[in-house]
């Protein structure tokens, strides 16, 4: 009884979850669509066309997107396993102190920080560069790399690393050859996380991009105030892929329990 | 090398990108906000622009809203996030953390666009309503978008924010509180009393800490409101912007105050996440 | 390493020529030369992209005539609003950015006056452009941008006359003048809706208003003077609030811009529009947009008129190649292609009497049944209001009549 409960639940939520995919699906290859029909009277390619055509500016949007994002997911792994390093590992005196500092910018708003430091960017150049778009992406992404590799040492207890060391072998080796493949699944959450965070930016890409750096949000965001629904769905799920795409690998790649794993991971939703 | 040494060396890289980007960006905001913008004339410290932030009724109408649409998405994305996490305890797990996963993984702005092509007035749901007889015409269905009650702003939120909460619960649920249930039903407790007297304290500490993430966020987020929402008022973050964008620079104070008020309450829910989370003894 | 890295490419290229532009500019050398020098280079347009069918001109039409003829590549930034570009420069001036991204903006109105009143212009310039001969600079509405004397720091490149737009199917009667449009909605409630300011039709909505109101144009001709606005404005959003409860919606919110209410034009839930351009109904009916039957009219007390503009901004990094791009707009050719319904349908900003005889009977008759003759729309012109005037008069709307 129990059992079906369960599954008749499961599909509800799977429904309500679909939901909003269903008329961005529609859209996207419509024709002409008026009101009140359910379905489109006549399918098209215009959506897909949209997407493809050098011209519209997709292709090299999302190649931006990919090459900002990429580098952000590079960067706060690469800054935030020392970090999660040292606040798993050790135990130590203002840890809470450091622990707020590096949570502040999952709470409040990078917008606000953004806004004060737009000033100091414009006089350093930095403004209207990919450069200076990576450098604000890392605000919100570097504390949830720090977060997830935090949980992640907490849960080691290091003794292989004690083994290494007996054995003659200096820390980079340790590192190299005994933590780094231990951690690897979760460097690759954390990663993965801190790409889907700047993969879904908008505004602070605006305001540093100065509209000059074009990425798959702003597209959207800018289709979505027009009147096109045919365009604005195909960018949505254009948009919308890479990070399907992404969970899937994560699934694949980890054991579902450790990537549903709420307790270590708490915070982890604020991802796009 | 110190074990202090080691610690600071390895903190150092995170420290200094959130210590320059986000501290700094926030110091200059409030150095700003005290109306100090030498480069275009504005040289005296003063509290104008808070004088007029938290005495305008712009600002008033901005923060009930504000706060409304955060609580209001808060409140019925834990509910249901504890009904479905309840609902699916059972099911298999994998198929159950897909489910919840995805939205986690989508973007706020296609949530936003795909859920309002489905509740706008000529939308998915309203051509079902005339398919079915129940209106006529696009202005019969409900105001779901750009209207007082924020509906599109909250059901988005709803449908992005449920997931991660039901997940929190979710884990909950299959740890300790399923022990402790199996125990209670052996003595012999009803299906209500189980819930209320042993499952809900064992995951109300994680269903806290989630919402308080939740409400921090849909708090101070940009991108769903300024898409979805109405002209006037409109939330914190989008009136800052606004102010931000003011051709007469002497609104930019005005924006700077709104951002640190922003930043202040959002911290606050920050610190009390930390505090919860620092009693329930988690690592 | 990249701020050095920038500086250094910063320093070359301003050469021998001092400080950032003068070595570009028009002032001191041929139009020959400024081509030469533009020839392989990027000049970037940065301009309102809310408009697909202006996207496309730009996109489908300019770009590869620009790449063609003079070898440049013209990249489009599109904005959501003008004053964002003007903002953006504004905050560069501020903080002392000499060499910029923007080389044209495509302006008018209060922000081209809010720029020049900042210094934000590269100037004087577009008299001396080939193209400019066509141009008839006597013509106040040509050599004053809302009042605000141009100068030579923007050229013309197209016009606009306000007008409404109406389903024929649905409505027989469409309103006139301010009473009767009071009328209409009471008698049609939420079907009628503008946009809110400052969204740059409904900015021209309120300030047809304003005009129709008072039954007055010339005060606003002069300058701003507080007392005359207080009366005016007053008499104007008591009208606005009046009208209010028979919006759209019940006006509890307004449309954000001109394309959100062809959208609403477009699905009949209002019946009437409105637009600056006075063809863009024939436009989007030949694109199966809007109902065939959809006409177009002008208030009687006539319609506001105005001329839009491209200017260059003064750390624009390629001043020569933004000149270049200028005058090619103006050119013939480009404004017969922009003034085609098929496309954007923009009128010409060009003398017709000045054209050579092809030109001219092209460009001296817009097409299609929805689109009103030219004497019409030359018969009912009325001029826009200083500047000052509508910038007081879109916050005094947000203050008095949106937060009702």
């Amino acid at each position: 009884m129990a059992r079906k409960r369960g599954n008749f639940g499961l599909v509800l939520v799977a429904a309500l979850v679909a939901l909003p995919f269903l008329p961005l699906i529609l859209w996207t290859f419509a024709g002409e669509w008026r009101f009140p029909d359910l379905l489109p009277a006549e399918w098209s390619l215009r959506g897909v066309r949209y997407l493809l055509d050098p011209g519209s500016g997709v292709l090299l949007a999302t190649l931006t997107s990919l090459l900002i994002g990429a580098s952000v997911a590079l960067a706060s792994v690469a800054v935030g396993v020392p970090a999660g390093m040292a606040l798993g590992g050790y135990e130590w005196r203002f840890k809470g102190v450091v622990i707020f500092f590096i949570l502040l910018p999952i709470l409040v708003p990078p917008l606000a920080s953004t806004m004060g430091i737009h000033l100091t960017f414009i006089r350093l150049g930095l403004t209207d560069t990919v450069f200076g778009v990576f450098l604000v992406h890392l605000v919100p992404t570097v504390p949830y790399t720090a977060i997830i590799m935090t949980s992640i040492f907490v849960e080691r207890t290091g003794e292989l690393e004690e083994v290494a060391r007996t054995l003659g072998a200096s820390p980079w080796r340790t590192f190299v050859h005994v933590t780094l493949p231990q951690i690897a699944p979760g460097v690759a959450v954390a990663g993965l996380f801190a790409f889907l965070i700047s993969w879904g930016q908008y505004i602070l890409t605006l305001l540093i991009g100065g509209g000059n750096i074009v990425t798959l949000p702003m597209l959207l965001f800018s289709a979505a105030s027009g009147n096109d629904p045919v365009i604005t769905s195909a960018l949505a799920l254009a948009f919308a892929i890479p990070a399907i795409l992404a969970l899937i690998i994560a699934l694949r790649y980890l054991k579902p329990g450790e990537a549903d794993d709420g307790r270590g991971l708490l915070g982890l939703g604020k991802v796009s | 090398m110190g074990g202090r040494v080691k610690i600071a060396l390895l903190l150092a890289p995170a420290l200094v990108v959130i210590g320059v980007l986000f501290a700094g960006g926030l110091l200059a905001a409030l150095v700003q906000s005290l109306g100090y913008l030498p480069a275009i004339g504005m040289a005296e410290v003063n509290l104008d622009a808070y004088r007029e932030v938290l005495t305008g009724e712009d600002f008033l109408d901005s923060l009930f809203l504000t706060v409304y649409v955060a609580g209001a998405s808060t409140s019925a994305a834990t509910v249901l996030a504890v009904l479905a996490a309840m609902a699916l305890r059972r099911s298999s797990g994998r198929l159950a953390a897909l489910v919840f996963q995805l939205p986690i993984t989508i973007p706020h702005l296609v949530a936003a666009v795909g859920i309002a092509l489905v509740i706008s007035q000529t939308g998915l749901g309203a051509r079902l309503a005339v398919t079915l007889g129940l209106i006529g015409e696009p202005k019969d269905f409900p105001v779901l978008l750009y209207d007082r009650y924020s509906i599109g702003i909250i059901v988005t939120y709803v449908w992005k924010e449920t997931p991660f909460i039901a997940l929190v619960v979710l884990a909950s649920l299959r740890g300790v509180a399923a022990d402790l249930e199996d125990v209670a039903r052996t003595l012999g407790a009803g299906s209500w009393q189980r819930f209320w007297y042993v499952v809900f304290p064992v995951i109300s500490p994680g269903i806290v800490a989630a919402s308080l993430i939740v409400f921090s966020f849909t708090f101070g987020a940009f991108e769903v409101p300024y898409l979805l929402g109405k002209t006037y008022p409109t939330i914190l973050p989008v009136m800052a912007y606004n102010e931000y964008r003011d051709i007469d620079l002497s609104a930019r104070p005005v924006a700077m105050a709104i951002n640190i008020v922003i930043a202040a309450v959002t911290a606050a829910f920050a610190a009390a996440y930390l505090r919860l989370a620092r009693d329930l003894g988690r690592g | 390493m990249l701020v050095a890295l920038a500086a250094t490419l910063f320093a070359s290229a301003c050469g021998g020529a001092g400080t950032g532009g003068t070595g570009s500019s028009g002032e001191d050398r041929p139009f020959s030369k400024l081509e030469k020098e533009a020839r392989g280079t990027t000049v970037n347009i940065s301009m309102y992209g809310g408009d697909e069918a202006i996207n496309a001109y730009v996109d489908d039409y300019v770009k590869p005539q620009l790449e063609k003829k003079y070898d440049i590549t013209l990249e489009r930034t599109p904005l959501s609003d003008t004053a964002d570009a003007v903002n953006k420069l504004l905050d560069e001036k501020t903080a002392g950015k000499e060499r910029g991204t923007i080389d044209l903006v495509w302006i008018n109105g209060e922000n081209f006056a809010t720029g020049a009143n900042a210094g934000l212009w590269f100037g004087s310039w577009a008299e001396e452009l080939p193209n400019a001969k066509y141009v008839d600079w006597n013509d106040q509405s040509i050599s004053r941008d809302f009042g605000y004397p141009v100068e030579g720091r923007e050229a013309p490149w197209g016009r606009v006359q306000f007008v409404m737009i109406y389903d024929a199917a649905k409505v027989d009667d469409p309103p006139k003048n301010t009473e009767e449009l009071l009328a209409w909605a009471g008698e049609h409630p939420g079907r009628f809706a503008y946009p809110a300011p400052p969204d740059f039709t409904g900015n021209a909505f309120v300030e047809q208003m304003l005009y129709g109101v008072t039954g007055e144009t010339k005060p606003f001709q002069n300058p701003f003077d507080q007392m005359t606005f207080d009366a005016a404005s007053s008499k104007t959003y008591d009208y606005l609030n009046e009208l209010e409860p028979d919006l759209w919606r019940e006006g509890e919110t307004y449309p954000e811009s001109s394309t959100k209410l062809d959208e609403l034009y477009q699905n009949g839930e209002v019946w009437l529009d409105m637009s600056y351009n006075p063809q863009l109904a024939q436009r989007q009916i030949n694109k199966g947009l809007f109902p065939e039957s959809t006409r177009t009219y002008v208030f009687e007390n006539g319609t506001l008129n105005n001329t839009h503009y491209v200017a260059i901004p003064s750390n624009a990094p390629n001043k020569a190649g933004a000149q270049v791009v200028a005058n090619f707009l103006e050119s013939p050719e480009a404004q017969i292609a922009k003034q085609d319904p098929g496309g954007w349908g923009d009128l010409t900003a060009l003398d017709i009497e000045k054209l050579p005889k092809d030109a001219k009977e092209k460009l001296a008759e817009p097409q299609g049944a929805a689109t009103l003759p030219t004497a019409v729309l030359q018969n009912n012109r009325l001029p826009e209001a200083r500047s000052k005037w509508l910038l007081e008069l879109e916050d005094g709307w947000q203050e008095n009549v949106l937060k009702n």
